[in-house]
């Protein structure tokens, strides 16, 4: 897969803020058709870091309804990537964007 | 905080302040505490964004907002302990940006109160105007109330018109043979007098009778408001329907009642008299204060701020536009030219604000003050003037602002009558 399809954008929520602070784990929504292989390749591409583990789930979209009408929130593929000790990637840091 | 005045001229100084950096960081942690509440953002709680996250979206907004506090609080205390007089909210330039490991630095340009020093304030030249009524002005103004208040009244006993009468009259007129806008019309009133037509003068009635008519020709005045009949010559039928004459009442008791002033001739004689000298007397104390400021800011020459300027003009165009509002005119349909009124405005506010300058000046060098007491004495005397219970007026002047407001302009009025006492009279 293109590199440049894979990751979608980042996903920062209050448990991954603390997972990244605690185990250097960045998450990303990634394309669905995305392998773990190509998401380790894709982080190590972009943001010029080594990976040392990937692990994927799909999020489920949740259903809302609108009163009588139900919908349903898109699924994603959730990627959490843990970096090797050292690494960082500055988007997650905030300060310089 | 460090603080470096520089003097640029009598009424302008420059400040540069320094900040120390903990106390921008104290506000910077206020206000992303502050901001950390009221955001919401997905994946976080509210309240719950972890101040990183909110450097990274909204610094410039954070350090704009502290930067303009900073900057407020900073010039505050500045001039408040270094004594700067300030009229108008300063320039901030040259600010030097947040930095966390360096003090924060602004320059704040400021037009400040000059030191004015009165000279030469004694023996102005003025002129002593009299405040004197003549007998002749009392009657002057008798007539004009006399004349104002006359009645017509029917002609009895005499059918044929005469000059000077009234007639009340149908008239019918055409120009060339044709009606007009305006050619007819009944029960008009016209004066038998010399003059013009359509100003309802017509002497050319005279001898008429009753019952009768007469026909005239008349030459429209070529500025004329009705555009078909300019400059035209009309001719014109006058029916005479009835006769009355002016009656003007006579100069007696009863008339002094119906005037609503007084009770006899003699009381509203008086009261007309004390109008009339209070009137002169106004004119007269204003005419003395422009010739004293004139004199005073002959003497003494020296720049006034800029802002002092413009807010003198900002109060005498609102004076004045309240004024129209009174007399029932509408400002907004007039049309003026603002920018042209301010210009004209210019010279005399410029004027004004010297003047309250110097008197100020000068009271304070010949320790003139008010006390509480005169200011209690002025509001009796407003409560008079207008005719209102003191304590309408007290409540008016209730504020701190209107009481000190008052308290200067008695000082004004007090330093005026000083100055008088030592001018020179020709």
């Amino acid at each position: 897969m293109n590199i440049n399809d894979v990751i979608k954008g980042p996903l920062i929520t209050e448990k991954l803020d603390a997972a990244r602070e605690k185990f250097r784990q960045y998450s990303f929504i990634v394309d669905k058709k995305a392998s773990k292989y190509d998401v380790a390749n894709a982080v190590e591409k972009l943001f010029k870091v080594s990976v040392e583990g990937v692990r994927t789930n799909i999020v489920r979209g949740k259903t809302k309804r609108v009163g009588r009408s139900i919908g349903k929130r898109p699924n994603f593929k959730k990627a959490v990537v843990t970096l090797k000790e050292g690494d960082k990637i500055e988007l997650f840091e905030g300060g310089a964007v | 905080m460090k603080v470096q005045i520089e003097e640029l001229s009598p009424i302008e100084k420059k400040l540069s302040i320094e900040v120390e950096n903990s106390r921008v960081t104290e506000e910077l942690t206020r206000a992303y505490t502050a901001l950390g509440k009221q955001v919401k953002l997905p994946g976080f709680r509210q309240g719950k964004v972890p101040r990183r996250i909110l450097e990274q979206r909204y610094r410039e907004q954070v350090e704009d907002e502290v930067i303009q506090r900073v900057v407020q609080s900073a010039w505050l205390e500045a001039a408040r302990e270094h004594k700067v007089d300030a009229v108008a909210p300063p320039q901030v330039t040259n600010n030097s940006g947040l930095k966390t490991d360096a003090p924060f630095t602004f320059e704040a340009r400021v037009e400040v109160k000059p030191k004015v020093e009165a000279k030469d304030y004694q023996g102005l030249p003025l002129t002593r105007s009299s405040t004197q009524v003549e007998d002749k002005e009392v009657d002057d103004r008798l007539t004009q109330l006399r004349e104002s208040m006359a009645r017509l009244e029917n002609v009895e006993g005499r059918d044929t018109a005469q000059m000077g009468d009234f007639a009340s009259v149908d008239y019918h007129a055409t120009v060339e043979g044709k009606d007009f806008p305006g050619s007819k019309a009944d029960d008009v009133t016209v004066e038998l007098a010399p003059g013009e037509l359509v100003e309802s003068n017509v002497a050319a009635l005279e001898g008429t009778k009753v019952g009768e008519a007469k026909e005239l020709d008349y030459t429209f005045p070529a500025d004329y408001r009705v555009e078909d009949v300019k400059g035209k010559t009309a001719r014109f039928k006058f029916t005479v329907k009835g006769l009355k004459k002016k009656v003007v009442p006579e100069l007696d008791d009863a008339f002094a009642k119906e005037t609503g002033e007084a009770q006899t001739m003699e009381e509203l004689r008086g009261k007309i008299r004390a109008d009339l000298e209070q009137g002169k007397r106004n004119k007269a104390q204003g005419e003395e204060r422009d010739a004293l400021f004139k004199a005073l800011i002959e003497r003494n020459s020296f720049e006034v701020p800029k802002a002092m300027v413009e807010r003198t003009i900002d109060n005498m165009l609102e004076n004045r536009l309240r004024a129209m509002a009174r007399m029932g005119m509408d400002p907004r349909q007039l049309n003026l030219d603002f920018a042209r009124l301010r210009e004209d405005l210019r010279e005399e506010a410029t004027k004004e604000v010297k003047g309250a300058l110097l008197i100020e000046a000068i009271a304070q060098k010949e320790n003139i003050q008010t006390s509480d007491a005169d200011v209690e004495k002025k509001l009796e005397e407003l409560a008079k003037e207008a005719k209102q219970d003191i304590s309408v007026v007290r409540k008016y002047f209730k504020g701190a602002n209107e009481r000190e407001g008052l308290s200067l302009r008695l000082r004004e009025e007090k330093t005026i009558e000083f100055l008088k006492g030592q001018a020179k009279y020709s």
